[in-house]
Order: C-alpha cells, then structure tokens, then sequence
C-alpha cells in the first residue's frame, strides 16, 4: 500500500510555514490544504524519506500517540487518492506557432525628462539614439497588430518610454485612430499609460478618463526613498512634483491604475514604502525590485535574508490593511487561487516575443521593452510587417518544459520567469537565481493571504 | 470530520474548461510588471 517510493517531491508538493499555519501546495493540481503539527511532520519525513511510509510513521511514534499518526496517515492518503495530493503530471508543451500578437509595447519616446538612476532603460534611451514616435509610425504599428492578431478580439497597447507623454499629441491622434479601425475591424483596444507623472496635468488626466485608459503611475514610496533615484534632469527629486499628479489623477478615477514603484539596494526597508503609499490611500500598488546585471542597485544574493525578511513584514502589512476593511491589490500578491489562468498560459509565461512585442519610436521589433537595442533580438519592423520567426521560435522554445526550473515547485505561478532577466544574467534558459527566490517569497506570502479567506470562521 | 489535514482550495488547475488557452487574458508586462515576470496573478477571462 502507500506507493509513493517513485514520487518526486521536490516537484510535486511545497510545504511550508508560514506565521501560525502549515502550508501544503499540490504543485499539479493548485490544490491547498491546511496541515496540523503532526501532518505536516508527516509530510516532511515522506518527503525526506523518499516516500516510506513505515519508516516516517515510526519516526513520529515517539513524539505523537499512535491513533493519531494512524489518524493523519490516514487522512493523507484520503488526500492522496482523491486526487487533490502527490499528483503526478508531467509539464505540458503548449503549440505556439500559430499563435498571434495581441499586445504591443509602444516605446513611444526614447527620451526622457528625468534621469532615474536605476532605469533599465539607459534614462530612457534604451542606449540608442534619443527618438520620438511619429503618428505615422505609431498607426503602422496599429495597423501591425491588427494584422499579426488573427482571430482575436481583445488587444492591448501600453504608452511607455522613456516618458510617452513626451509626444501626448501622437497618443491623443494615435487613439482616435484606433477608436476607428475597431469600428472597420470588431477588434478592441486596451489602453495603458505607463509615466513618471510630470506631464500628467489635467488635460492629459481627462484624456485617460474619456478614453478608458488605465494608468501606471511611478512612485517609489517614501520622499526619502522617491528622491535618491528619480531625479529631475537638474538633479533634484521629483516627489514633490509627482505626488500631487497621481492624487489628482485618482480624484477621477480611471478605469484601472497601479502606482508602482521600485525598491533598490538603497531601501531595502521597503515595505516602508508600501506603507507610506497606501497611507496616501492608494490601493492599488506594486513595488518590484531594480533589475539589471551590471546595475548597481539591483537586488543581490547578498541582499536576500533582509529583502525576504521584508516581503514578510509587507505581507503582515496587507493583512492588517484587510483586517481593517480595505482590501489592497499589490500586484504581484493579486493571486485569486480559484480563478487564476489556464494551464497553458502558466506553462508558457509572459508571452514575450510571441504574443507581446515591443516598438521603437523608428518602429522596431522586439521581443518585449526589455530587450530593446539588442541587435541579436531585433524581430523586424512595423513598416514592412514582416517578423523574424528565428527569433520568435527562441521565445516559442524558451518554455518552461524545456527549462530546468520545470522542477520547481513555484512553476506554474513565474511561467519560467523572465526571459529578459535570465538573458542579462547570461542564458535565456535559466532563470535568475536572486529573482526566483524573491519570487518564490512572493508567492508564499501571497498564497498565505488568499487562504486566509477561504478557511471557515473560527 | 478531518482534524490532521484541511483541504481549503481543491485542484483547480486540471478542472474542465481550464485548458483552453484562449489568451484573452491580460498580457503580464502590460500592467504594473516591467521588470519581474508573473503570470499566477493572471484573472481567467472566463470566469
């Protein structure tokens, strides 16, 4: 009985601890049970023990009574055998050749009015020479993704940078473009707005309001923290600039909107940051680390005992918000445990250089706005239509099945993780080491958040 | 009546209708992510 002797634990469950509850995630499944002291030793000495039963039952006998390791034997196994534990499923491959584009990133300025020390961008340049986008080039790019979208009905155009409000007249015109082709095509935009708020002034603030756009608002938190690195071009911080912008920006809310900021080395307190943003009542955030091999500021190895240590105190954070009554959408603990996406999409990942692209102001190609100015990855141009399928078949291929990290037991919430951030660390195939265990940080703290609304009062 | 072991969300990954791969759901990098892919905070568009 009991045959678990083949199972790969490291693959198929995650137990942990996490404040006063055991935690046991089925990886296959999604599945979530809760664990008493004595089952969740239970589960540890099966997993350690390579799946022996008699020898992890025999262990516990001295710590716990009999009846009531046969007790929780038994209920493991109930678990086991109803499908919901120790499932067994090998990582799907998903077909994404035929695949269409639905999501373009249009780097509308290469330019930009700050200077953020952190910026992957290169202040906003991408390390290429400083551009505008042009109507001309921003409706072919338009058009572009209404050709490459197939049967698809719903697609989604981000305004980033550099700062895109640099050419506010192009979005304006651009829109109204777009509004038209929907009517001749039954396709939908999507619209976002991604700005360090300079430029956010009331006519702007309407349009995002008339036009259904959603807005991504950059903030770091603190003034203190906002001001060491998003810096004016004269050098002073923006703070004080900015904040009024994204209050007034709120007044009329807009269909959707995150403020987001991001943590460096220099704030690694940063669920300080979290605080003082939704002390500003913002309640929808998100707070991601500063990326880059050769960036100084990034997260490091070194710095992960604090940064873990921190995404803990950010969780307590959440939680006393909620107990309070207000529920905060911190976007990278939004997992809805029940209705998150397909299979399909979670082996898959973000869709980069496949479904999601990114332009340049010249109308460039690339596999998504990170990987802009990388020769090796330039996929072709608006103007011509045409894609480098070479290319492409890189991002098809870099799927999670073909990955080490299909072993993993946080695969099926990352996708893989991030193209972009494995490749600037050196291999597109393998993830980044000092991001997964953030992620995977993340991903406790935010499973922990949502069961705590399905267990039953008391 | 268990008492070792709750189950408080029940396999949801493999159910019907959950492998559609109709992406109509929101691209990742498209919202407040431009630096550190999720996909598990995705909202299904058919639900």
């Amino acid at each position: 009985m009991r045959g678990l002797r083949e199972y790969d634990f490291a693959a198929g469950i995650h137990l942990y601890r996490y404040k006063e509850q055991n935690i046991l995630l089925d990886v296959n499944t999604g599945a979530i049970h809760l664990l008493d002291e004595l089952a969740y030793h239970l589960v540890e000495k099966l997993a350690v023990l390579q799946g022996d039963w008699e020898r992890a039952l025999a262990e516990l006998e001295a710590e716990f009574p009999a009846e009531e390791i046969a007790e929780a034997a038994q209920e493991i196994e109930d678990a086991w055998r109803n499908g919901s534990l120790f499932s067994e499923f090998a990582v799907p491959v998903v077909e994404l050749s035929r695949l269409s584009v639905k999501a373009l990133c249009l780097n509308m300025a290469h330019s930009c009015n700050m200077k953020c020390s952190y910026c992957f961008a290169s202040q906003g340049n991408f390390g290429l020479r400083p551009a505008l986008m042009s109507l001309e080039t921003a409706q072919k790019a338009l058009d572009f993704l209404l050709e490459q979208s197939g049967e698809r009905q719903n697609l989604e155009v981000d305004f980033f940078g550099g700062e895109p409000l640099l050419v506010f007249p192009v979005i304006k015109d651009l829109v109204a473009y777009a509004r038209e082709r929907e009517k001749e095509t039954g396709k939908r935009f999507s619209f976002t707005l991604t700005t360090n708020c300079l430029l956010l002034n009331e006519e702007v603030q309407d349009f995002v309001i008339d036009h259904g756009i959603g807005v991504i608002m950059s903030l770091d938190g603190r003034k203190e923290t906002h001001d060491r690195h998003r810096l004016l071009n004269n050098g002073q911080g923006s703070y004080e600039l900015v904040l009024p912008k994204i209050q007034e920006m709120l007044t009329k809310e807009p269909v959707s909107y995150y403020v987001r900021g991001t943590f460096t080395r220099d704030n690694l307190d940063f669920s300080e940051d979290l605080r003082h943003m939704l002390e500003l009542g913002f309640t929808c955030v998100s707070l991601e680390p500063a990326v880059g091999a050769d960036n100084p500021l990034a997260i490091s190895r070194d710095d992960l005992p604090r940064v873990l240590k921190e995404y803990d105190r950010l969780t307590d954070i959440l939680l006393e918000y909620r107990e309070s009554g207000q529920d905060i959408h911190f976007f990278h603990y939004n997992l809805d445990l029940q209705k998150g996406p397909c299979l399909a999409k979670r082996v898959t990942g973000c869709g980069a250089g496949i479904e999601y692209l990114a332009v340049t102001p010249e109308g460039d190609l690339y596999p998504c706005h990170q990987f802009v100015g990388e020769a090796r990855f330039y996929m072709g141009n608006v103007e011509n239509g045409e894609i480098d399928y070479a290319v492409r078949r890189v991002f098809e291929e870099n799927q999670l099945v073909n990955k080490e990290c299909r072993r993993c037991w946080a695969r099926y919430f990352c996708g893989g993780g991030c193209h972009a951030g494995a490749y600037f660390q050196g291999d597109i195939s393998k993830p980044h080491a000092v991001s997964c265990t953030m992620h995977k940080k993340r991903i406790e703290g935010a499973i922990y958040l949502d069961l705590l609304k399905h267990l039953p009062p008391g | 009546m268990k008492k070792h072991l709750v189950t408080v969300v029940k396999p949801v990954l493999f159910r019907d209708g959950q492998e559609t791969n109709c992406r109509e759901c929101a691209t990742s990098c498209q919202s407040a992510c431009k630096t550190s892919c999720t996909v598990g905070n995705q909202h299904c568009k058919k639900h």
